[in-house]
């Protein structure tokens, strides 16, 4: 069954040219703006920088807040196109849970793999110094490649989670209208 | 095995629950046995597509009850009316459902594949339905490098690919030419030969000679229904309904 789903879900990326490449930057450019934060987060810590502890931190939740709206954004657009295809799922059998878990396994592959690349990204710029870090950043013990690979993993996994939550509760929105709904036409 | 409505009613509410609601089936009473076909016959607007929604399970009736094989399934859960339709119902309905980003192939097999069939063993009896509906060169085309007709054939092979046990095709033939339309019933004639039951909604009465029972519908209501028996037709007419529509509309 997961093998079935894993078909639907690349054949759907693979189609959804547009879509998935839009979702891919989004994820792209929010899992480097978290991957950012979370290295400023961690830098926080550190008891030389705890008086710009709350300005790092307002910034860093105003830059959430723009990632989500982003996020929800993209995955309404994305969803409303989509009446047609969870009408034809359901006519021929499909249960909610199995349409939500197929939309999850989507948005998981596009906006892991675009947060993961986002934060290579910005990885490959602070190894490649391209990115000047602070240069007490470097000297300090807690913060070496190790730890910056573990920050940058949250920071991917992230934003799959929230992407998942936000398609899947769109995704469960639109399924309310039962399969007559549905066959109406696109919500 | 057989789909038993009794006195079954639909009412939508366009408007919201609380407003007055549109009735577009009235008490109406059929059967559906395997190795039949059955034509569903009216004007627009007088509930063909409505009572082959109720039948195949995909929307559930306001009133009176359905029987699948003495199975009731007023009180079945949702679950089971989606294994229901995912075991032996096709389904083509009346509009143009396909995914627009995946090819005509992709389209067939897509529902069937995600329910647990094997892509590898559907595709080779897609491209033969395909071909048989004389769609053979246009298995990676678009939708929208399709004609209506074309659209029309590919959706009948969608719901033909697993052998439904129930057919269930709201104007099937609509926007299709003399040959399309009788490689189409020519399908749905070799499925009901299998044992399968076929029924088929439409304005007219297409060329299918195999119709065992012809219903009428005007309003909502059955007007008539027709079996054609080995001895000539036997043609009924349905019982006036004294009942008082509940909601004064319809």
């Amino acid at each position: 069954m997961i093998g079935n789903i894993l078909w639907c879900a690349l054949t759907n990326i693979g189609r959804r040219r547009f879509g998935s490449i839009l979702s891919f930057g989004t994820a792209f450019l929010v899992g480097g703006v978290l991957f950012l934060g979370n290295i400023a987060r961690s830098v926080l810590g550190f008891p030389a920088l705890s008086d710009a502890k709350r300005l790092f931190l307002v910034l860093a939740f105003a830059a959430l807040a723009i990632c989500i709206l982003l996020l929800a954004a993209l995955a309404f657009f994305l969803t409303r196109t989509r009446g047609d295809e969870l009408a034809i799922y359901r006519i021929h059998g499909a249960q909610r849970i199995d349409i939500l878990l197929l939309g999850a396994v989507e948005t998981s592959i596009v906006s892991f793999t675009g947060s993961l690349g986002g934060v290579v990204f910005i990885l490959l710029l602070i190894l490649g110094h391209a990115l000047a870090l602070p240069s007490f950043f470097l000297g300090m013990r807690s913060l070496n490649l190790l730890k910056l690979i573990g920050i940058g993993g949250q920071a991917a996994f992230g934003v799959a989670v929230i992407a998942v939550i936000i398609g899947a509760l769109l995704t469960a929105s639109t399924l309310k209208r039962d399969a007559d709904g549905l066959l109406k036409g696109a919500p | 095995m057989s789909i038993k409505a009794i006195s079954i009613s639909k009412t939508y509410f366009p408007f919201g629950d609380g407003a007055a609601g549109v009735r577009a089936l009235n008490h109406v009473s059929i059967d559906v046995n395997e190795g039949t076909c059955t034509l569903v016959r009216g004007p627009t607007g007088s509930g063909k597509s409505t009572l082959l929604a109720l039948l195949a399970c995909i929307s559930p009736p306001t009133e009176g009850e359905m029987a699948f094989d003495r199975v009731h399934l007023p009180g079945a859960a949702e679950t089971e009316l989606s294994l229901f339709r995912e075991r032996y119902v096709g389904f083509i309905p009346q509009s143009t459902l396909l995914i627009g980003e995946l090819t005509l192939l992709e389209n067939i097999l897509a529902p069937h594949v995600f329910l647990g069939g094997s892509a590898r063993e559907l595709k080779p009896r897609a491209l033969v339905l395909l071909e048989r509906l004389g769609l053979g060169g246009k298995a990676g085309f678009l939708p929208r490098e399709l004609s209506e007709g074309e659209k029309k054939k590919g959706m009948a092979a969608r719901a033909l690919l697993k052998e439904p046990l129930y057919l269930f095709g709201d104007e099937p033939v609509a926007h299709l030419d003399e040959d399309s339309a009788r490689s189409v019933l020519g399908l749905f004639s070799e499925l009901r030969r299998k044992g399968s039951a076929v029924v088929l909604a439409a304005h007219g009465l297409p060329r299918l000679e195999e119709c065992t029972t012809v219903y009428e519908l005007l309003r909502g209501e059955v007007v008539s229904c027709t079996r054609m028996g080995g001895k000539g037709k036997k043609r009924q007419k349905a019982a006036p309904n004294s009942r008082r529509r509940s909601d004064g509309t319809g």
